[in-house]
């Protein structure tokens, strides 16, 4: 049975890193970690992810202004998921090339569900 | 052929050409006789001889000598023996021929020089050969000069009439060889172009039967004989053509010649008349008067203008003029008369003619004959005196009758010849033979022309009756009460009236030596006499001119003029000085009046009116009104020439100044309000009015001979003197004068009552419009004020509404500074230069000036001078150049927040109104800047509010987002177990292990921050207090550098300190201070890298603490704001975690315990934090804990 996915999580809290890489480990994903927007912008070329999973507060490079340079430089994006504690959404939801949105904390279900879908189309190629 | 003047050369080749003849006959015949040459020889030695002389004959010989070959000696001898012989021979004949000839040409020549007519002879040719002296004369040749010349050289003659050359004579006598008359009218042209008429005849002489040798011309000058023809046939044409009768007669009787006028007088044609006896002529009743004229004739005397009788052919009786002269022959003997008779007639009718007009003219004609009797005595003459003819001629004492003045007439006769003058006119009384007496003129003309029988003469005419006219003219003249003057049409004085020299000032001899323009004002000379255009039409001519007087002054007169009789003028003057001066004075009260009514400020109209009454009204007019205090003020000086008036005038009002109480003077006029009227003013006058002898010495000075002062009234008041004064022009005033004075003054005081009322009037409605336009600026003030906001703004408004109205020069706002009391800020400022603006910006509220004394004692400062400046505040002269100033307390609640200033470069008086006004304004100011504060405060604290809302939101938002991060963490472990464990039933060991390691670190994390939102409230609320013991920091430090070892690999931490550090703190504050430092500085080296602790004891009672590390660092912009309560370096973009708490909450635990913390970033990079504290332990504390700590 081939990957459900490639996933890259582009996030700085260590601990949500890890749990959320186990999780999709789990379901047969195959997982990179960035601990923020500027090792992840390195990591796309070689690890053409499906999916990002993308903390918007962040050191370094935040969520936005990876997505904009994500943009920039690649032709067929990746779905993005975006992820904050802030619940100042709207900033966050009507970012262009955002494909869903989950509020911290969220339950695992509702990140593998939200994962799922976005990776459903994906498989089938 | 013998000839003296043959050429010599011809002389001497005779006997050389005669020998050589000879030798070469010899030759040819061959003879060799000697004889025959011998013969030959001879002949040819005496032709030689006969031809030239002794001395080619001796050449000859000489020859022929040498031919003979000298071969006989008897030969030679006999040949020159002839040879001598006929050469002395020949000479002789020859010589004396040649004298002969000599002698004849003498004779002709004196001959020819002695004849009076020219002669010039000519060879065949032509040429001159000869001439004599008198032509030499004629043609101005020399005889040497025109010898051989041409003779038409020479001889130049032209037609007298055509002037074109005529043939020449001798040309025509040599080719025809007759004789030549030539006809007349030639004229000979000189060589010196001199033109004489001349007669000439031509002969050609002949010396032979056919040949003609030459031709002799005779001439002669016909100029006197053509003068003397000329002259005769001009006499014949005179007597021809003569007016008179020309007759002449032979001794007896008979008439020899008649000319034409004799035909014409007498009617006897010439033929009839010569041949008859001139008897015929004479009246019958005369028959003796020829024979006496004859006789007369014959003793050679001659009859000039013998007036007679004649009778003509027709039988008329003719009275003619006869001159007679006697005739002489040649030989001197008298054979006749020559008479010319002229026709008198008309004449001898003529003065018959004139003695009868004499005898009856209607004047009286005197002549004096030659013999000094009365030649004629006309009817008239007897009409008017009474004697006859008779009765005066043969008076013997007739010149005392006619001129019994006649030394008077011989004078002025005499005079006027002396001055060209051939007229003579002069008055006689004559005594008639009645007794009575009659006045004549006479007139005479001086006898240019002098009148046969008449010695002088003269006319008369009875003037009697026209003199007495004259006389009662000139009485008439007297009588008039206006001066007459009477001239001739050039304007030369003739008569003038006793009045007339009164005016005038000259005398009536002075006057008629002057003529009108003399008399007239230099500025109008052609005014007076009026134009004569209209005197010359007869018309009467009025005017009013200026007249000059004998001393200069001029006296307006008002003149009429007429002309009469085209050669007099008569001018009648009146003097109008005195109604000139009442025009004048009713002109100066009109304009006076003017002047006062068109002026409502009545000291400028009064000034005017002063310099109107100068110098017309007064040589110095002064005017002066009284002022409260019974002052005397002066309006206006006026003086005519401002010289020593003007300062002895100074002088007495210095030395003498106004005396209400004095009993005389302006002050008894303005007392009483009765005029000071003095017309002639003298030293006892001045004596009356003088105080002292210094004031009468003034007084004199001022040289014042008339004076009238006036009192100006209204209302029943005194209100000032008006003085005027005559001085240097020498006038008096009259009582015409004092009136016009008192009227004037009359008018004054109502004008300045007038003036009084209207500028009450004025003044109050003035005071209305004042306030009304401040009560309006002042709404505009408030309305601006409402726009403006700040402090500053409002003030601004205030000062520039207040600078245009009060024309202030500065403004200022000032307020008392809000942190310090005693210091005054100007917080606008209109109009100072931009020094005086920084030194005064900030000032302490008790300085002495103005501004600060205006807060300080809530009063408003009023400086209207700059006396008052200097008075007040002298220490603050120089620090402006304003005049004066003001300051108003800004009023606010009682309390004085500060003060609003003016300045002014005039001196001002500030009214009540002026004051009123800037109070309100600085009322206005200090409710408007109280408004501003107040809203300001609000706006801040508003301002504030919403700071602390908005930071609360956003630590809130910071605050949930920091506590939901572990809960997603704590949530995800979890939730990751229990799905394994329901997938699977079973959960790895490991997973399990690790979950329960991310629990705790994630509740301790959660229970940190809740700490720190616990210190925040703590902190705010003042709860956060230290529990303080005796610490040893470099103990603590290790601890803490342990802790923080473990949460992190990347970093090397290290520490410096010495091993024991006390301090009196919260140790375990001071721990999360550290930790937090420490985490810090993890936090931004995200890299990892070197972490240096570093504690120091700095002095005895501080020590410090630095945490460097080598990170991120800090951007500049963001350093001053570390400290600041939820500050996150980096919030912006990047974003490190945590609820930016950490510094704030560290500066605050510092600062409580008395220290400080500051941040330091080292140019090689990195961050360094420094907390300093204090020990807060004394020494002996110290000492006594140092034990116990460690």
């Amino acid at each position: 049975m081939s990957s459900p996915g490639r996933i890259l999580i582009v996030e700085d809290d260590l601990s949500i890193q890890e749990f959320m890489s186990m999780a999709l480990e789990d379901e047969g994903y195959a997982v990179a970690i960035a601990s923020n927007g500027a090792i992840a912008l390195d990591l796309v070329n070689s690890f053409r992810p499906d999916l990002i999973l993308l903390d918007m507060l962040m050191p370094v490079m935040d969520g936005r202004a990876f997505i904009q340079a994500y943009f920039e430089k690649t032709k067929s994006p990746a779905r993005i998921i975006a992820l904050s504690a802030s619940r100042n959404l709207n900033s966050v939801v009507n970012l262009k090339g955002v494909d869903a949105f989950l509020a911290k904390p969220f339950n695992l279900d509702e990140l593998l569900d939200c994962v799922h879908k976005h990776t459903s189309g994906i498989a089938l190629h | 052929m013998l000839r003296a003047s043959r050429h010599w050369l011809l002389r001497y080749s005779i006997p050389v050409l005669s020998v050589a003849f000879i030798v070469f006959l010899s030759h040819t015949l061959a003879t060799g006789s000697t004889v025959i040459v011998l013969v030959l020889c001879t002949t040819a030695v005496l032709f030689s001889a006969w031809a030239g002389g002794w001395g080619p004959a001796f050449i000859a010989t000489f020859l022929s000598a040498a031919v003979l070959d000298s071969s006989s000696t008897f030969l030679l001898s006999l040949l020159a023996a002839v040879s001598a012989a006929a050469s002395v021979l020949y000479e002789t004949t020859r010589l004396s021929q040649s004298r002969l000839q000599e002698q004849q040409h003498e004779r002709y020549a004196v001959t020819l020089a002695s004849i009076g007519d020219g002669v010039i002879a000519t060879d065949a040719a032509g040429r001159v050969e000869f001439m004599n002296a008198v032509a030499e004369g004629y043609t101005g040749w020399t005889r040497q000069e025109a010898n051989g010349r041409a003779f038409p050289d020479v001889f130049q003659i032209i037609n007298e009439y055509t002037r074109q050359p005529v043939l020449n004579p001798v040309t025509q006598v040599l080719q025809d060889g007759k004789p030549l008359d030539l006809a007349n009218h030639t004229i000979l042209v000189s060589r010196d172009r001199r033109e004489i008429p001349i007669d000439d005849s031509c002969s050609p002489i002949r010396h032979s039967e056919n040949g003609v040798d030459g031709a002799v011309l005779v001439f002669r000058d016909v100029s006197e004989r053509r003068r003397i023809h000329e002259s005769q046939a001009k006499l014949a044409a005179i007597v021809e053509s003569s007016d008179d009768a020309i007759i002449s007669k032979d001794l007896n009787g008979i008439i020899t010649s008649w000319n034409r006028a004799a035909e014409r007088l007498y009617g006897y044609t010439a033929s009839e008349a010569v041949g008859c006896p001139i008897s015929m002529l004479i009246p019958s009743d005369q028959p003796d008067e020829e024979p006496q004229i004859l006789a007369r004739i014959r003793r050679g005397e001659r009859i000039d203008h013998y007036e007679t009788l004649r009778v003509a052919k027709d039988g008329r009786v003719l009275n003619v003029s006869i001159t007679v002269s006697p005739l002489y022959n040649a030989e001197g003997e008298i054979i006749g008369a020559s008479k010319i008779a002229r026709d008198i007639t008309e004449r001898k009718r003529s003065e018959e003619r004139f003695a009868l007009l004499f005898e009856n003219m209607p004047m009286m004609l005197l002549a004096i004959g030659d013999n000094q009797k009365i030649a004629v005595w006309n009817r008239e003459c007897e009409r008017l005196t009474g004697y006859s003819a008779t009765d005066i001629i043969a008076s013997p004492d007739w010149q005392a009758v006619l001129y019994p003045d006649a030394n008077y007439r011989q004078q002025l006769a005499q005079e006027r010849r002396a001055r060209g003058q051939d007229y003579t006119g002069w008055e006689t009384t004559v005594t008639c033979k009645d007794g009575k007496t009659r006045i004549i003129s006479w007139a005479s003309i001086a006898q240019s022309v002098p009148i046969p029988g008449w010695a002088t003469w003269s006319m008369g005419a009875d003037v009697t009756a026209l003199r007495e006219s004259e006389n009662r003219s000139r009485l008439l003249m007297e009588q008039a009460s206006d001066a007459i003057f009477i001239s001739d049409v050039t304007g030369k004085l003739l008569d003038a009236n006793s009045q007339a020299v009164e005016l005038s000032g000259y005398s009536h001899d002075e006057l008629v030596q002057l003529s009108f323009s003399q008399l007239t004002d230099v500025a109008d000379p052609a005014e007076f006499p009026p134009r004569r255009d209209p005197l010359q039409n007869g018309q009467a001519v009025l005017s009013e001119r200026q007249l000059r007087r004998k001393n200069g002054s001029l006296v307006p007169v008002e003149v009429g003029a007429r002309m009469i009789q085209n050669h007099t003028v008569i001018a009648i003057a009146r003097d109008i000085t005195e109604r000139r001066r009442n025009e004048d004075r009713q002109r100066f009260l009109e304009e006076a009046t003017a002047v006062l009514a068109s002026m409502f400020n009545y000291e400028i109209a009064l000034k005017q009116l002063a310099r109107l009454a100068v110098p017309d009204l007064a040589d110095w007019c002064s005017i002066h009104l009284i002022e409260p205090g019974n002052n005397l003020r002066r309006i206006d000086l006026a003086i005519d020439k401002p010289s020593h008036t003007l300062t002895h005038l100074g002088e007495l009002r210095e030395h003498f100044p106004y005396d209400p109480s004095a009993p005389s003077g302006i002050a008894q006029v303005i007392a009483t309000g009765q005029s000071i009227f003095i017309p002639e003013i003298d030293d006892n006058t001045l004596q009356h009015f003088a105080r002292t002898p210094e004031h009468l010495a003034a007084i004199r000075a001022l040289k014042t001979c008339s004076s009238i002062v006036v009192a100006i009234r209204a209302r029943g008041k005194s209100l000032g003197v008006i003085s005027l004064n005559m001085a240097d022009s020498d006038r008096h005033y009259t009582r015409q004068d004092l009136m016009t004075a008192e009227e004037l003054a009359r008018r004054a005081g109502i004008a300045i009552d007038n003036g009084n009322l209207y500028r009450e009037a004025e003044q109050s409605r003035q005071i209305a419009m004042n306030a009304a336009e401040r009560t309006a600026r002042l709404q505009a003030i408030t309305a601006a004020l409402s726009e403006a906001i700040t402090p500053t703004e409002i003030a601004e408004t205030i000062i520039n509404q207040g600078l245009s109205i009060l024309q202030a020069q500065t403004g200022t706002v000032s307020l008392v500074d809000d942190d310090d009391p005693g210091r005054v800020r100007i917080i606008a400022s209109i109009g100072f230069p931009q020094d005086v603006i920084a030194e005064w910006r900030q000032f302490s509220i008790d300085l002495s000036a103005p501004i600060a004394d205006a807060i300080r004692q809530q009063n408003p400062v009023w400086l209207q001078s700059l006396a008052e400046r200097i008075e007040r505040y002298p220490h603050l002269v120089l620090q402006s150049d304003a005049v004066a100033w003001a300051a108003l307390p800004l009023l606010v609640e009682g309390e004085a927040i500060g003060a609003l200033g003016f300045s002014f470069s005039l001196p001002q008086s500030f009214n009540e109104e002026d004051r009123g006004f800037m109070l309100a304004l600085a009322h206005h100011c200090g409710q408007a800047i109280r408004r501003a504060r107040l809203y300001e405060t609000e706006k801040r604290i508003r301002a504030e509010a919403e700071n602390a809302i908005r930071a609360r939101d956003e630590f809130m938002s910071i605050a949930a987002h920091e506590l939901r991060t572990p809960v997603t963490s704590l949530r995800g472990f979890t939730q990751l177990v229990r799905h394994q464990l329901d997938k699977k039933g079973i959960v790895e060991p490991a997973r399990v292990q690790r979950t329960m390691e991310v629990i705790e670190q994630q509740s301790e994390k959660l229970a940190r921050l809740i700490t720190q939102l616990l210190d925040i409230s703590r902190l705010d609320s003042g709860r956060l207090s230290l529990e303080r013991k005796v610490v040893n920091l470099t103990s603590l430090t290790k601890e803490i550098v342990m802790s923080a070892r473990t949460r992190t690999s990347q970093h090397a931490i290290t520490i410096h300190a010495p091993s024991e550090v006390l301090a009196l703190v919260d140790p375990l504050r001071l721990e999360q201070v550290l930790a937090n430092l420490i985490d810090n500085a993890i936090k931004y080296s995200p890299n990892g890298g070197l972490i240096d602790i570093e504690v120091s004891s700095v002095s005895s009672s501080t020590i410090a603490i630095a945490v460097t590390d080598r990170g991120i660092g800090i951007p500049m912009e963001q350093r001053d704001r570390l400290f600041e309560r939820f500050y996150q370096a980096h919030s912006s973009g990047i974003t490190v975690g945590g609820l930016g708490l950490g510094l704030y909450i560290s500066r605050q635990i510092v600062e409580l315990h008395g220290g400080d913390i500051h941040v330091e970033f080292p140019d090689d990079g990195g961050t360094r934090f420094i907390v300093s504290l204090p020990t807060g332990l004394s020494e002996e504390v110290k000492q006594a804990t140092t034990g116990e700590a460690s």
